[in-house]
C-alpha cells in the first residue's frame, strides 16, 4: 500500500463499535468499542485469541451483522442505518467472503459455484477465468468432494473475487488445512491482493500469517490492543509454521 | 441454464423417490380438483338444457282479469314464451 492511498481515504471506517449478544439473562460483550480503519488496496491481518471478537467484527464490515453501538461506514454509505435491502445490495455489490469451512454447494461443480456468483453480480469475471486465478484450470468440472480442502478453498476463493470486490473478508481461510496447504491458500489471497488491489482483511489465530500483511491488527477481549505496520511483508511462501 | 437451476434439477434427481411422490400427490390433487369441477359444470349445463327443452320458465307472472287484447302486447315483449 503507498501513501496516496491513505490520502484518499478509508475503504471502511468503524467507530467505537461495540456489539452485545444478550441470551436471556446474560449478554456477552463481543466487541466494547473498537475503532479502526481499512485503506484502499491494503492487507490487514486481524490477530487475537479465541473469543476476542474478530468474527464478530469482519461480519460487521461485510454488512452480515450490525453493531450494538457505534457506526461503520463505507465509503459514504452508512452500514449502520442502513435497512436489510440496502445490506444485501452492499454486499452483493462490494463484499467477497471465505470461511473456514468452504461453503461451497455440493451438487454444482466448480465452475457453477462460481458462476451463481457471476450471474447474478455486476461486472463479473468469467468463472473459468476467476478458477485459473487461483491455479484450478483443470478443475473447472470437478465436484468439491473430488476436490482437496485446499483445492476447495482456493474455489471459494475464487467465487468471492469473480464479482470483482472492492473488499475481501477470510475469516480464518486456512483454519481447515495443513500448512503446506495452507500456503497455497495463502498466496492465493496475496496474488488477489497485489494483482486485482482487492482490499483484504484476513483473520487468523497465526501469528506467522501476520507478516504477510500491510498492517496487523491485534484484538483482544473484544478491543483493539495494538495496530502494528510492517516494515517488510514476508511473501506466504516463506512462512512456516 | 443458470446454475441455480441446475442445483435444483441435481437435488430433485438425488431425492427421485421422493419427487415423484410429491408428483404424483401433487397430480393427483388437481386431477381430483379438475374432476370435481366439470362434473359441478356438465350438472349445472344439464339442468339448463333439461330447462330449456321442457320450457321450465324462469320468471312466471299472473294476473287476475285483463282484457284479451293485452295477450297480443304481452307475447310482443322479448323474451316472453307464451302469453
Ligand atoms: N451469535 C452469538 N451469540 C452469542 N454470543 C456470541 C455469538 N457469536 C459470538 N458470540 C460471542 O462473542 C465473543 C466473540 O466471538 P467471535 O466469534 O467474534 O470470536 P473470534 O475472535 O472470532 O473467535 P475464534 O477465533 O474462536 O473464531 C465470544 O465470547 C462468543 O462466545
Ligand atoms: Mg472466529
Amino acid at each position: 500500500m503507498n501513501s496516496s492511498a491513505i490520502a484518499a481515504g478509508p475503504v471502511f471506517s468503524a467507530r467505537d463499535i461495540t456489539r452485545v449478544y444478550r441470551m436471556g439473562e446474560v449478554s456477552v460483550h463481543a466487541l466494547r468499542g473498537v475503532t479502526m480503519d481499512l485503506y484502499r488496496g491494503e492487507f490487514v491481518v486481524l490477530l487475537g485469541p479465541s473469543g476476542s471478537g474478530k468474527s464478530t467484527l469482519l461480519n460487521i464490515l461485510g454488512g452480515l451483522d450490525v453493531p450494538t453501538t457505534g457506526s461503520v461506514h463505507f465509503l459514504d454509505q452508512n452500514l449502520t442505518q442502513s435497512t436489510d435491502r440496502e445490506l444485501t445490495q452492499f454486499r452483493r455489490d462490494h463484499v467477497g467472503f471465505v470461511f473456514q469451512f468452504y461453503n461451497l454447494i455440493p451438487s454444482l461443480t466448480a465452475r457453477e459455484n462460481v458462476a451463481l456468483v457471476t450471474e447474478i453480480a455486476n461486472n463479473p469475471m468469467d468463472p473459468a477465468e476467476a478458477l485459473a486465478l487461483v491455479g484450478l484450470e483443470a478443475r473447472v468440472d470437478h465436484f468439491p468432494a473430488q476436490m482437496s480442502g485446499g483445492e476447495q478453498q482456493r474455489v471459494a476463493i475464487a467465487r468471492a473475487v469473480a464479482k470483482r470486490p472492492d473488499v475481501l473478508l477470510c475469516d480464518e481461510p486456512t483454519g481447515a488445512l495443513d500448512a503446506k496447504t495452507g500456503i497455497v491458500v495463502l498466496e492465493v489471497i496475496e496474488r488477489i491482493n497485489r494483482e486485482l488491489g482487492t482490499t483484504t482483511a484476513v483473520i487468523t489465530h497465526n501469528a506467522m500469517i501476520a507478516e504477510m500483511a500491510d498492517r496487523v491488527i491485534s484484538l483482544s477481549d473484544g478491543r483493539v490492543s495494538e495496530i502494528r505496520r510492517n516494515e517488510r511483508k514476508r511473501p506466504a511462501s516463506e512462512i512456516v509454521w | 441454464m443458470r446454475a441455480i437451476h441446475r442445483k435444483l434439477l441435481r437435488n430433485l434427481w438425488v431425492m427421485k423417490g421422493q419427487s415423484i411422490a410429491i408428483a404424483l400427490v401433487i397430480a393427483s390433487g388437481i386431477a381430483m380438483s379438475v374432476m370435481s369441477l366439470s362434473t359441478l359444470r356438465s350438472l349445472q349445463a344439464t339442468r339448463e338444457t333439461y330447462y330449456q327443452r321442457f320450457r321450465f320458465a324462469e320468471v312466471f307472472a299472473s294476473f287476475k282479469r285483463g282484457p284479451l287484447s293485452l295477450q297480443q302486447r304481452v307475447e310482443d315483449i322479448s323474451g316472453v314464451a307464451r302469453a
